[in-house]
């Protein structure tokens, strides 16, 4: 083999390999004197060289959309939430409450936990509405109504809804939806109206049972977040008699009315969630 | 304060409140450095006219509930912002429980011609020389119509999984506006002084005006329908119990025996819709 500047200097004719290299489609030769790397790129080069390739069947995506991982996780933590509540269903009277609710998060999305409401808390709590005043000054009726003090439940969540929302298309914001039951117990009390006069009621306590409710969060940070929630809390209530014993009105068994009624206390409840610990790590699968 | 004017206060107060609670931190390095949250985003509003078809009710009503059959029409300026229209008519009213304990039990005082000078119930019970009289369910207040304009803000978008297996578009809206609406009251009367007629309880209609706002969702099935379902409410003076209820101001003497403009009360008016959405054109873009 002899080369000249010549040569050197032209490249190999268009469609003609270069001078030691294979032609194009055929694989190559074996490189001689028993050299592993040398087969080896033989052997790959015959695997890489179809003779025709394929048309891909669908474009290539461009870009790699990469998965954001959830925002603020739950499993294993602390949800203490303050928030002020109002009863929706009672045109008579109006139970604002303070409540506090605090739930231990068992997984990612059940929960277990309990919250309170507090009725009585001075002035504001439990309101006669301006309906109850007009039906017995304009048609000269009563209407039995009662009191609540106190209020609590156990209760177990589960969160079947996450999501993000994206706000005027620049930021993210996560959110998420729960639902929610439980049991507890009201601590209530009829207003004596009918015969105020000879007629007083201690506090007597009403067992809840199902209280199903719908709630729904959107996370400030990793461990905050505002919720609201709409919460059906159903018992027995015991109310005033409409009846008046004339011969011994002051007889307390003459007082309530017979049997119970069922009452559905819907309760809309506004507020802050904190979770503890603050963060949390994330384990990525080896 | 009353229960409405409690509802309808706490409702002002949630929709002051930041509909989002705050941002993502961006990431300042790695490969989404300076990228822009979302890309080809689907614009269901931008552009478009949306019609909507949606039967409303009424709730928390002291006396009648209201069924409501209307439509909205609304043009999106913007994929956040959006005027329209909206137009109800009273199809249906039902009196709630109160309204029958009233009528079943309120103030008879039979042999005295007491009834007949009641302004506020002069019915008697309905029974024996009361049998055939009006009663008390006919001289309620009534929502015979509303229409009203409204601009809309929808500031956030997302997605929303139903059971992890159907997917839906969805943005999240609030709304003001004002509202013309057509009511059915008792028509303004005295008390009788003629000891052997009733009250009149004659009915009349008039329009007033009322601000108008609310908040809702849209849920987008498909490129031109989608679903709707909002609260409105609607603030304004009116007697719905057509009773005698003027005057408690310093001064004043209650009653007046008498029923007028005065005898109205503030409510909030408080309503529920679920609607069907129609887009136009029934492509929408997608955001680069």
């Amino acid at each position: 083999m002899t080369f000249s500047t010549d040569e050197a200097q032209q490249p190999p004719a268009e469609g003609q390999p270069a001078e030691g290299e294979p032609a194009e489609g055929q694989p190559a030769e074996p490189a001689p004197g028993g050299d592993v790397l040398g087969e080896l790129a033989a052997q790959q080069q015959q695997t890489a060289a179809p003779e025709e390739r394929r048309a891909p069947r669908r474009a290539l995506r461009e870009e790699v959309v990469a998965v954001q991982q959830i925002y603020a996780l739950r499993k294993g933590r602390v949800e203490i939430a303050p928030s002020f509540g109002i009863s929706m269903n009672d045109p008579f009277v109006s139970h604002p409450a303070l409540a506090l609710a605090l739930n231990y998060y068992v997984t990612e999305v059940l929960a277990i936990g309990a919250n309170i409401l507090w009725f009585d808390y001075g002035p504001a709590g439990n309101l006669t509405t301006d309906t109850n005043f007009q039906v017995g000054r304009s048609f000269r009726l009563v209407i039995p109504i009662t009191e609540y003090q106190i209020a609590a439940s156990l209760n177990f969540s589960y969160v079947p809804l996450y999501g993000k929302f994206a706000l005027f298309r620049e930021f993210i914001v996560h959110w998420d939806a729960y639902v929610l039951g439980g049991v507890g117990a009201f601590r209530t009390r009829p207003v004596p109206v009918v015969d105020p006069d000879n007629r007083s009621f201690d506090w007597g306590l009403r067992i809840s049972v199902v209280n199903p409710g719908i709630g729904f969060r959107v996370y400030s940070s990793r461990f905050a977040s505002i919720f609201i929630e709409l919460r059906d809390y159903i018992f027995l209530e015991k109310f005033e008699s409409l009846e008046i014993n004339g011969d011994d009105p002051r007889d307390p068994d003459t007082w309530l009315a017979d049997g119970s009624t069922l009452v559905n206390n819907v309760m809309f409840n506004a507020g802050l969630t904190i979770f503890f610990p603050f963060t949390f790590d994330y384990r990525l699968p080896k | 304060m009353g229960s409405q004017t409690r509802n309808g206060l706490l409702a002002l107060a949630l929709l002051a409140l930041p509909s989002a609670a705050g941002a993502q931190e961006v990431q300042l390095t790695g490969p989404l450095a300076g990228a822009p949250a979302i890309k080809r985003l689907v614009l269901h509003r931008a552009g478009r006219l949306h019609l909507t078809v949606m039967p409303t009710f009424t709730f928390g009503d002291e006396y009648v509930r209201h069924l409501l059959a209307g439509a909205r029409v609304e043009y999106n300026l913007l994929d956040f912002l959006a005027i329209g229209l909206w137009g109800s008519y009273g199809v249906y009213t039902v009196e709630n429980g109160l309204s029958d304990e009233v009528q079943n039990k309120a103030y008879a005082n039979e042999g005295s011609q007491d009834y007949n000078q009641n302004l506020n119930f002069p019915y008697g019970d309905n029974s024996g020389d009361f049998y055939g009289r009006p009663r008390f369910p006919d001289q309620l207040g009534r929502i015979q119509w509303v229409g009203g304009a409204q601009l809309t803000l929808a500031p956030l978008r997302g997605k929303v999984g139903l059971v992890g297996k159907a997917f839906v578009d969805v943005d999240v809206f609030g709304f003001v506006g004002a509202a013309a609406v057509g009511v059915q009251e008792r028509a303004n009367t005295e008390r009788p002084t003629n000891e052997d007629n009733p009250a009149s309880i004659a009915t009349a209609s008039r329009t007033t005006f009322a601000p108008m706002f609310g908040a809702g969702i849209n849920m987008y099935f498909n490129n031109f329908i989608g679903m709707t379902m909002e609260y409105r409410a609607l603030p304004f003076s009116w007697n719905r119990s057509g009773t005698d209820e003027c005057c408690t101001d310093e001064g004043e003497a209650f009653p007046d025996h008498k029923i007028d403009d005065q005898d109205r009360q503030l409510s909030f008016n408080q309503m529920f819709s679920v609607g069907v959405i129609f887009a136009l054109p029934t492509t929408p873009t997608i955001d680069e």
